[in-house]
């Protein structure tokens, strides 16, 4: 195990820096943010050849990869020293590691959020649909998690605000919070209010792109939990059960549910980098500052160096987050043996 | 499972020996919703591939004007369903029945032809990685780690903002970002099967390596390469409204699901009904390849009993 | 007999019943519309019986009041009874005087004090200055206008206000009293007879006063990139934010008046203080600061301010986001006397008396000093401190500006508590919110843009809302790219192709005929107009036969082949505006005709402006741009030979590369020039040479849609100005 887990560690390098050279090469070629700074006819072409110089970005591809790449490793790894991964065209003044740190929170409460709603939503109904296979349920089951898998998020999202948010009222049309709360008999800044009621308000305003979301997901989890249940009932050892006269409930629950569970865990860590990478058309529909806005913002923009450093880290969970699922599914399934 | 009662016992064990295909068809066809999913897919493929004689003469690209009125209508554009126009006009006057099964073809196309191409190449790497093994194995396996571990969605935007819109393009796009699942897939039944006697006998034998690829090999990925086709379809129709959706897709005036999506977003309020028939198309079809997807992949499931 | 008599009373009984209607009926005045500025006023009081029209239906609003007419006003205003002692106060309004009931009324209240010498003088024709100070005195804020520190009218003749009623007139302009306006020119015209509709308005103020709102909504699209503007920001979105915020010299109405704000006068040729050296190419503007303004954190306003900022913007290390062009003509800023901002140009700069950028040095100077560089990434980028009537009270990005009202501000303390300008990036969405009614107002061009959507308003929140279109700056056209496109070869080609353009169809289908066509970049209207010119109406024959005059040939197939031969095919980039999408189909069915192939190319608009069109790689370009009425073509270098972008990658927006001697010479002369109508001239000539080569074909002018709620008064905004936003008077903004 201990050399399995030191190989995979080892492999994620090479694999890293050669993801990170070729979305590097892809983003290159919408044109770099200098080249855009100057083009600007407000802006001194003296000032973007020093802001060029200092990022060696006058010279060619290859020096202004490792230049970048070796700024990436310090920021990295001593995030004093370095500059924050680069700075930002869109929000003048401040750098991509800022940038990011701003609008992670919110992305990880959306995704969690509704990764958290599709199991609970997903796992009941996967049990239920492989119980009853072929059945009304099943087929109650499966349209319900197609359903999900097949509609265009910003679509559905679109249709959730006018139903809920306009016409029925029950929840706001967009953003992340209300700019103020009532606190004490009056209105206060949002920040200045007690916790619980920020809280609750970020919840309310959560709950429509959190139900997009959720619904996109629960497809996958529910056909996964299914085949999963599938593949554990038809087991020798869950015959033996129902044989020695064992109610179904009691067979279901004490043999079957725990080994049907365990790929289910492992899937949590393939989910990992969902969770940061976010929802780029969900945020959009709902204006939500979140970090899917910030790359779709970033990529389309032009912004380079932020663009850069989230998908460097979109990356990075993908590979540890596979990692991750393959413990588990090590931890959990003491038949699994790496060498 | 299901518990037979002795004269169904006796009748099964009578039964003739099916041939490999008829045992599918059966075990689909007691499939309901993979039957359902057919059925849709089916309904969807003849309306595009029709779609000239079922647009009843009308043009996707041409507009009315004013000119064209007849009496009682107001304008040419925004029309409500009637008696010329089965689902109205859209946004600049053009017949929207038209326009959606065009528009199908162009979105079918495109997820058709890029899922093929992916399945292609795909495939080829998965069989050449899987059967050659060792190190060389162990590189292309790596690559598509590599591939894989990039995030799909905002590269796609990228190459979408770079290239040229159009149908060649975005299939390009869709297929860089989408041969890695087939190829693990393939490669994983292939290196299952590469032990197994009848490879080693035709080693034996002296076939070539391509001979054993692709003459005893490629059939036995057949069953999850045919699933992974149709349920690759229903998200490449996704994945294509949602470049469009950013404005990225099919430009202008070819129609396509995801395009025509885009241009009816700013008149949600005023002509809802240009937003609900793109959206149910894609949602339609794309429901349909997985019910469809889903049931060839029950029923070519070998280790399961029906 | 009793029969008739009868009848007679129920006539008139009838008539005694329905004369109330009949004469609210009578109060629609013939000579005051709906859109009249001081209709509300007139109509309120006219109702109430405060004022009377005239029998012919008319109020003439323009006719002179007397002093004793507007005594009697306020009085019946008030609802004073009517005071009739035995002596009168007053020498020249005895007792048998019509208007004695009145004028003594008025004395008993302590509104009126006389001229002095025991004198009213009733038949003289009421000043507007004293308008000011009787009315301040009604509203009983004596005190409150004695106590005013910066006195100051924003007007171009505040020399001209007599000391004992500027203070009164100063409290008279502001948001909380708002009891006299100024005219077109900026003039607060103290010493003019008030008119009867100037007398209306003041009158129906004191009895319906603007009062202090909690908070208003405005519904934004963009997140601004920085509030640290202008120095910092060019987004439209930080204009709009920050006009309530910070506060200069010089101001300027969205008609492009000049009026003084933290200054006392508008530096002009004529007051001295603007001297002008033609020789030697030097100019020294002086501004003289009003004393007292602080900002608001209290600290006060100096002369060093204006030096500081001068300073900062000229340091490289600085990412302006302006332009450098106007910087770079300033040679120093002599701060020497901390209320005087002297200006040295060391070049003609016509513009120059528009005001200075002004930061709070005591905040930002330290900073500087430290390390210029620190200054583009400060917390004053998030929070900035400035002198006007509002300071910001929080940013959420992506979310929401909230602005709160600056209590200290000189000129008066805003009305709105707060204003929060929620950001929402979806035009949709922000139609969704105004069906529901949680936002107030969009300003024009930032939230709304559509006809369509604004039709939608009109249809279901009507009663909620007004929904206005407003001439727009901004005008869409498609530049030829004269290196690489086959439309370049040849002048006739151009015209044929704006010919060949049925815009009116394209305004009905895509637009719902909002739009206007134009055919100049200048506006019909300004006096840089050309009006000599033609117009490029849709004429398809006319358009073929041009292209025949050319050598552009059809080939069998039906094919237009250009003079070479080959097959004409163009490709119009654009960005990935849905709105540009819907007119390109109309754009190539259009050009279709001739024989010609088009194709569409949209491109994120980042990339697009950013890359693509100043490196010239395209072949036609969607999209628009605009200028400002004030002044037309002088802040942007267009045209000239030395702005094509992709030869020098300078200054300038020549994207089509378009050079022609006539238009460089027209260039300097308005770069140049102070004369205005030189300036004007030059204008006009080089629209003759735009009209004929056509760099760029002509499509529509812009129409922006406000939508405002209809209980909030105080906007103020006829046209969408290139250089003033929306909320420029958000101050006098208030809720019914």
């Amino acid at each position: 195990m201990r050399n399995f887990l030191v190989r995979r560690l080892l492999l994620i390098v090479p694999m890293i820096v050669a993801i990170s050279l070729i979305i590097f090469i892809l983003l290159t070629l919408q044109g770099d943010p200098f080249h855009q700074l100057l083009m600007n006819p407000h802006v001194r072409p003296e000032d973007v050849q020093i802001l060029m110089h200092n990022w060696n970005w006058d010279k060619p591809l290859p020096i202004r990869y490792f230049n970048w790449l070796k700024e990436f490793v310090v920021s990295t790894f001593a995030p004093r020293a370095g500059n924050g991964w680069g700075f930002s065209l869109l929000a003048p003044g401040t750098n991509a590691r800022a940038l990011i740190l701003q609008k992670l929170p919110l992305t990880l409460a959306l995704s969690g959020g509704s990764i958290l709603l599709s199991i609970i939503i997903a796992v009941p109904i996967g049990i239920f649909s492989a119980l009853h296979q072929y059945g009304f349920g099943d087929n109650v089951g499966t349209f319900f998690a197609f359903f999900g898998m097949s509609m265009p998020s910003f679509w559905f999202g679109i249709m959730l605000i006018i139903i809920f948010g306009l016409k029925l009222h029950w929840f706001p049309i967009s953003g992340m919070h209300s700019d103020m709360l009532p606190a004490g008999g009056q209105l206060v800044d949002f920040y200045a209010a007690p916790w619980l009621a920020r809280l609750v308000n970020r919840a309310w305003y959560m709950a429509l792109p959190v139900s997009v979301l959720s619904l996109l997901g629960v497809g996958g989890w529910m056909r996964y939990t299914r085949s999963s249940m599938l593949e554990v009932v038809r087991q020798d050892y869950v015959r033996t059960a129902r044989a020695k006269g064992a109610p179904e409930s009691v067979v279901i629950r004490k043999h079957a549910l725990r080994n049907a569970l365990i790929p289910i865990i492992t899937l949590v860590g393939l989910t990992l980098p969902g969770i940061v990478g976010g929802a780029m058309i969900t945020e959009q529909v709902f204006a939500l500052d979140g970090m899917g806005r910030l790359t779709l913002q970033a990529v389309l923009g032009n912004d380079m160096f932020v663009a850069m450093a989230i998908l460097m880290i979109d990356s990075l969970l993908v590979l540890f987050g596979s990692l991750l699922a393959d413990i588990l599914y090590a931890v959990a399934d003491p038949r699994v043996r790496y060498s | 499972m299901k518990e037979y009662t002795a004269n169904e016992e006796l009748k099964l064990r009578e039964a003739p020996t099916e041939t490999y295909v008829s045992n599918i068809l059966r075990r689909l066809r007691r499939n309901r919703m993979g039957m359902l999913g057919l059925a849709m897919v089916f309904v969807v493929l003849v309306a595009v591939i029709f779609a000239g004689p079922l647009s009843f003469g009308k043009s996707p690209y041409a507009m009315l004007s004013p000119a064209d009125l007849k009496p009682g209508q107001t304008t040419p554009e925004f029309m409500t369903p009637n008696r010329d126009h089965i689902l109205g006009t859209d946004e600049l006057g053009r017949d929207a029945w038209s326009r959606l099964l065009y528009g199908g073809r162009v979105s079918l196309l495109i997820g058709v032809v890029a899922s093929l191409t992916s399945i292609f190449l795909g495939t080829f790497v998965g069989l050449v990685s899987g059967f050659y093994g060792g190190w060389f194995d162990n590189l292309i396996m790596r690559f598509t780690d590599t591939m894989m571990s990039i995030p799909t969605l905002p590269l796609m935007v990228v190459l979408a903002a770079v290239l040229k819109g159009g149908v060649l393009n975005l299939i390009l796009i869709l297929v860089v970002f989408g041969w890695m699942g087939d190829a693990r897939l393939v490669r994983g039944v292939t290196l299952s099967l590469r032990e197994q006697e009848y490879i080693e006998a035709a080693r034996a034998v002296g076939a070539s390596p391509w001979r054993i690829m692709f003459r005893h090999l490629l059939p036995n990925t057949a069953a999850p390469i045919i699933v992974s086709f149709s349920m690759s379809i229903s998200s490449l129709i996704i994945y294509e409204a949602s470049l469009s959706y950013l404005g990225l897709g099919i430009p202008q005036p070819t129609p396509s699901w995801g395009n025509m999506l885009y241009n009816a977003q700013n008149y949600i309020f005023s002509a809802p009904q240009l937003v609900w028939f793109p959206g149910l198309a894609i949602f339609f079809t794309s429901l349909g390849f997985n019910f469809f997807g889903d049931g060839l992949r029950d029923a070519l499931d070998p280790k399961l009993k029906l | 007999m009793r029969r008739f008599l009868s009848i007679v009373l129920a006539v008139v009984l009838v008539l005694a019943v329905c004369s109330p209607v009949l004469t609210a009926r009578a109060v629609g005045f013939k000579d005051v519309a709906a859109s009249y500025w001081a209709y509300d006023a007139i109509t309120a009081l006219a109702a109430k019986n405060i004022i009377v029209g005239y029998p012919d239906g008319t109020f003439k609003p323009e006719g002179k009041v007397t002093r004793e007419e507007f005594a009697k006003m306020v009085v019946l205003a008030k609802s004073l009874a009517l005071v009739k002692p035995a002596i009168a106060t007053f020498s020249d309004v005895p007792t048998t005087r019509w208007s004695y009931g009145y004028v003594e009324a008025a004395v008993k209240a302590g509104f009126i004090k006389g001229i002095g010498g025991g004198k009213y003088a009733p038949a003289v024709e009421i000043k507007r200055q004293d308008m000011a100070v009787l009315l301040v005195r009604v509203l009983g804020k004596e005190a409150a206008a004695d106590a005013i520190a910066v006195p100051g009218t924003f007007s171009n003749d505040e020399a001209k206000v007599s000391s004992y009623a500027l203070k009164p007139l100063s409290f008279a302009v502001r948001p909380s009293a708002q009891l006299l306006v100024w005219d077109a020119q900026r003039n607060i015209n103290p010493l003019l007879s008030g008119t009867r509709a100037d007398c209306a308005l003041g009158v129906y103020r004191i009895v319906n006063p603007p009062v202090s709102t909690a908070s208003i909504t405005v519904a934004l699209q963009q997140n601004p990139d920085t509030l640290f503007y202008p120095t910092l920001s060019s987004m439209a979105a930080s204009g709009m934010v920050m006009a309530g915020v910070g506060d200069g010299l010089v101001g300027q109405t969205p008609t492009g008046a000049l009026y003084p704000s933290m200054a006392m006068e508008v530096p002009t040729v004529a007051n001295g203080l603007w001297k002008i050296n033609e020789t030697a190419k030097t100019m020294i503007v002086t501004y003289r600061l009003r004393k007292g303004i602080k900002w608001s954190d209290g600290t006060p306003v100096t002369s060093h301010d204006f030096a500081f900022a001068q300073t900062m913007r000229k340091n490289t290390d600085i990412n302006l986001a302006g332009s450098r062009f106007v910087d770079d003509m300033v040679d120093h800023i002599d701060d020497s006397d901390p209320y005087k901002v002297v200006v040295f140009w060391k070049d003609l700069y016509p513009l120059a008396n528009w005001g200075m950028e002004i930061d709070p040095a005591h905040i930002l100077e330290p900073i500087f000093n430290k390390e210029p560089k620190d200054i583009n990434s400060c917390s004053f980028n998030q929070k900035p401190i400035q002198a006007g009537p509002y300071m910001v009270d929080a940013w959420e990005q992506n979310g929401y500006v909230r602005l709160k009202a600056n209590p200290n501000y000189w000129g008066g303390q805003a009305l709105a508590q707060t204003v929060t300008f929620r950001i929402i990036p979806d035009s949709t969405v922000i139609l969704s919110h105004f069906i529901a009614g949680d936002v107030d107002v969009a300003a024009p061009g930032m939230a709304v843009e559509s006809a369509n959507q604004a039709q939608i308003l009109q249809k279901q929140a009507s009663d909620r809302y007004t929904v206005t279109f407003i001439p727009s700056i901004y005008w869409e056209h498609i530049t030829v790219n004269f290196a690489k496109s086959q439309a370049g070869q040849d002048y006739r080609v151009r015209q044929a192709l704006q010919y060949a353009l049925d815009r009116d169809e394209l305004n009905r289908k895509v637009f719902q005929s909002s739009r206007t066509i134009i055919d100049s970049w200048a506006s019909p209207g300004s006096p840089q107009f050309n009006s000599s010119l033609g117009n490029y109406p849709y004429d398809l024959e006319k358009a073929k036969q041009l292209l025949l005059d050319a050598g552009w040939t059809l080939d069998a197939s039906g094919r237009r082949l250009d003079k070479n031969g080959k097959p004409v095919t163009f490709e119009i980039s654009s960005t990935t505006s849905p709105v540009r999408a819907q007119q390109f189909p109309v754009i190539q069915a259009d050009w279709a005709k001739l024989g010609i192939e088009t194709t569409f190319k949209p491109i994120s608009s980042t990339k697009f402006f950013g890359d693509i069109l100043p490196a010239g790689e395209y072949d036609m370009g969607l999209f628009a741009w605009g200028g400002n009425p004030a002044d037309e073509g002088s802040a942007y270098g267009l045209y000239t030979t030395k702005s094509i972008t992709w030869i020098n990658g300078q200054e300038g927006q020549n994207y089509s590369g378009i050079s022609d001697p006539e238009l460089d010479r027209a260039r300097e002369v308005t770069a140049n020039t102070l004369d205005t109508a030189t300036r004007n001239k030059a204008f006009r000539d080089a629209q003759v040479v735009t009209h004929k080569l056509l760099p760029e074909i002509y499509l529509l002018r812009y129409t922006s849609i406000k939508v405002e709620s209809k209980k909030i008064h105080g906007f103020d905004y006829p046209l969408d100005s290139g250089n003033i936003a929306y909320t420029w008077n958000i101050s006098y903004w208030w809720r019914k």
